[in-house]
């Protein structure tokens, strides 16, 4: 039992803390000191076109929001369904590939490896890829289109307001997907075979052995995916950003890009942070929330 | 059949853009429809390439996600090293921090992180967009890293302690070669991950001699009458890094993520 000493030995010493000191030094200058700091600046009516006013004015910016902002409600609606169509298609999508994948087939390495490659192309290269299909003239789906002899039903997909949110979703979900299948396959994989074996003998059927042994198995993974996925979705703007910067006629203006674009765009901070503020709150209730509903994180302090 | 759909759904894309690079410009706007390009040309990679100054943007973005790459692998094995071998005060704490960063999303900092960078005159400069990527990749990577430590036998750096190696031997000579299938996925998801970042750099580079690659593609559009043809062929470029470091990670990244999803 001389060897477990080494580390126990060892647990006085500030050498882990210098093993962790470089990224806290990080951490803290570039992600909770400008979180702080945004923090502050939702209190004041900072304007970096005129960078010389900055008053404190307590609640003003929140009041404003709440009291009399359109946009804000609009984009938060945006910003909601946005996130529940993207979660729960991914979901349920994801799932089923999981499972189709989780079978033996020939080929199937080649397969997972094919159906995982979007969730490596993020962001702006999905969004180039898709409006390349969308596009008016030179798209893929226009094209189809009128071969098929559809002409009169093609359209600018991202440019016409009745299409716009879906196209974007379906972009979106082309590089969501994988995501769920490959978190939801690692889950699969723990559920034990022999439990299958035993649910045969008692007479189950496909259904039943996917809602009472599969579900319940893999809660973790599904619960821990969608949580992840969720604040992601909530969060995300290069997608909608780059596709549609929000547009047209505000139909993709969720919350975050209103917040980018009123802070960086327009330069007004101030008002920009207590959008920010908000939607922290917004997210922080809502994993509050989701975690106590679940009895989630007991593994979380191993 | 709801494979084969899957299939169809996530190639289509890939194969449009392909298809669409090989094609000669002409054919692209007068709107003909192929499926296969024939004759295949290559003058869009070519026009791309040089004329679009996408050689610059692909160096740009090698510098950044290399040198991003550099200090993120070196600090998630420090990181992974500490928090799965030693007990320490502040470990659960730093725990903590480390999934904290991932509920306080990148964007609600962005205005922040811009004006700080404007002070310390950071704004266009690839250094200042490096040592975001850093601080943006640290907290998953290092989790992901502590996991795959934590399944390494704590015999074995113990044996090399008890042999005479001292910290620095241990962590470099017996952690890392041990490790190896772990670093280098942690590597990839790094780089690939800092390879498409888009916000910062748009929002941080106003030179487009400085411009990463997401950055520079998305400049393709609409410049002039956007090229269709050569944007296609700047996707397909942009896309062989990250996929050729996927594909050969790919097998390690299932496990990986899911060491991740099942301690939370």
């Amino acid at each position: 039992m001389k060897r477990q000493s080494f580390y126990s030995r060892n647990a006085k010493t500030i050498f882990p803390w210098l093993l962790i000191l470089p990224t806290l030094a990080f951490l803290g200058t570039f992600c909770f000191f400008p979180t702080i700091r945004g923090f502050g600046y939702s209190l004041t009516n900072y304007d970096r076109s005129n960078p010389k006013i900055m008053d404190f004015v307590g609640m003003a910016n929140f009041r404003e929001i709440f009291t009399n902002d359109p946009v804000f409600v609009k984009s938060l609606l945006t910003s909601l369904k946005w996130v529940s169509v993207e979660v729960i298609l991914q979901l349920v999508l994801g799932m089923i590939f999981a499972l189709i994948l989780n079978q033996s087939f020939k080929g199937r390495g080649f397969v997972r490896t094919f159906c995982f490659a979007p969730w490596a192309v993020s962001g702006v290269l999905t969004t180039m890829l898709w409006i390349l299909i969308f596009n008016e003239h030179v798209g893929l789906l226009n094209n189809v289109l009128k071969a098929a002899g559809l002409a009169h039903y093609t359209k600018a997909w991202v440019q016409n307001i009745k299409t716009v949110f879906t196209s974007v979703v379906i972009a979106e979900l082309w590089r969501g997907i994988p995501f769920f299948t490959i978190t939801l396959l690692g889950g699969l994989q723990t559920v034990s075979l022999e439990l299958y074996e035993s649910a045969k003998v008692d007479g189950g059927n496909a259904w039943k052995n996917f809602w009472w042994i599969t579900v319940p198995c893999m809660k973790e993974s599904i619960i821990f995916s969608t949580l992840m996925r969720t604040i992601w979705e909530f969060r995300s703007v290069d997608l909608i950003m780059t596709m549609t910067d929000g547009g047209p006629v505000r139909r993709t203006l969720t919350l975050p890009i209103y917040m980018y674009k009123t802070a960086i765009e327009s330069g007004k901070y101030g008002y920009g942070a207590a959008l920010t503020v908000i939607l922290f709150l917004i997210l922080t209730v809502y994993v509050v929330i989701y975690l106590k509903a679940n009895n989630f994180g007991k593994g979380v302090n191993e | 059949m709801p494979l084969l759909c899957f299939l169809f759904f996530i190639g289509v894309p890939l194969f449009w853009a392909l298809s669409l690079s090989f094609r000669n410009g002409q054919s692209v706007i007068s709107g003909e429809f192929k499926l296969f390009p024939s004759p295949a040309t290559l003058e869009n990679y070519i026009y791309v390439w040089t004329r679009n100054k996408l050689n610059t943007f692909f160096i740009n973005s090698m510098i950044t996600s290399f040198g991003s790459v550099l200090f993120i692998g070196m600090m998630a094995l420090f990181n992974g090293y500490a928090l799965s071998r030693f007990q320490f005060k502040g470990k659960q704490a730093f725990m903590v921090i480390l999934l904290m960063t991932q509920m306080i999303p990148l964007i609600f900092n962005m205005s922040s992180i811009f004006m700080m960078m404007v002070k310390m005159k950071l704004t266009n400069s690839l250094f200042g967009i490096c040592l975001l990527h850093i601080a943006a990749g640290l907290p998953y990577n290092s989790l992901m890293m502590k996991s795959f430590i934590g399944s390494i036998p704590r015999e074995i750096d113990e044996a090399a302690a008890i042999d005479g190696c001292n910290r620095a031997q241990i962590i470099f000579k017996v952690i890392l070669p041990t490790v190896r299938p772990g670093f280098t996925t942690v590597i990839a998801y790094a780089f690939i991950t800092c390879w498409n970042e888009y916000l910062l750099s748009y929002t941080l580079l106003t030179d487009a001699k400085k411009f990463p690659i997401s950055v520079g593609l998305k400049y393709l559009v609409g410049e002039y009458s956007t090229n269709y043809a050569a944007l296609a062929a700047g996707c397909i470029i942009a896309l062989i890094p990250p996929i050729l470091l996927f594909a050969y990670v790919q097998r390690h990244l299932v496990s990986g993520m899911n060491a991740g999803a099942i301690k939370g």
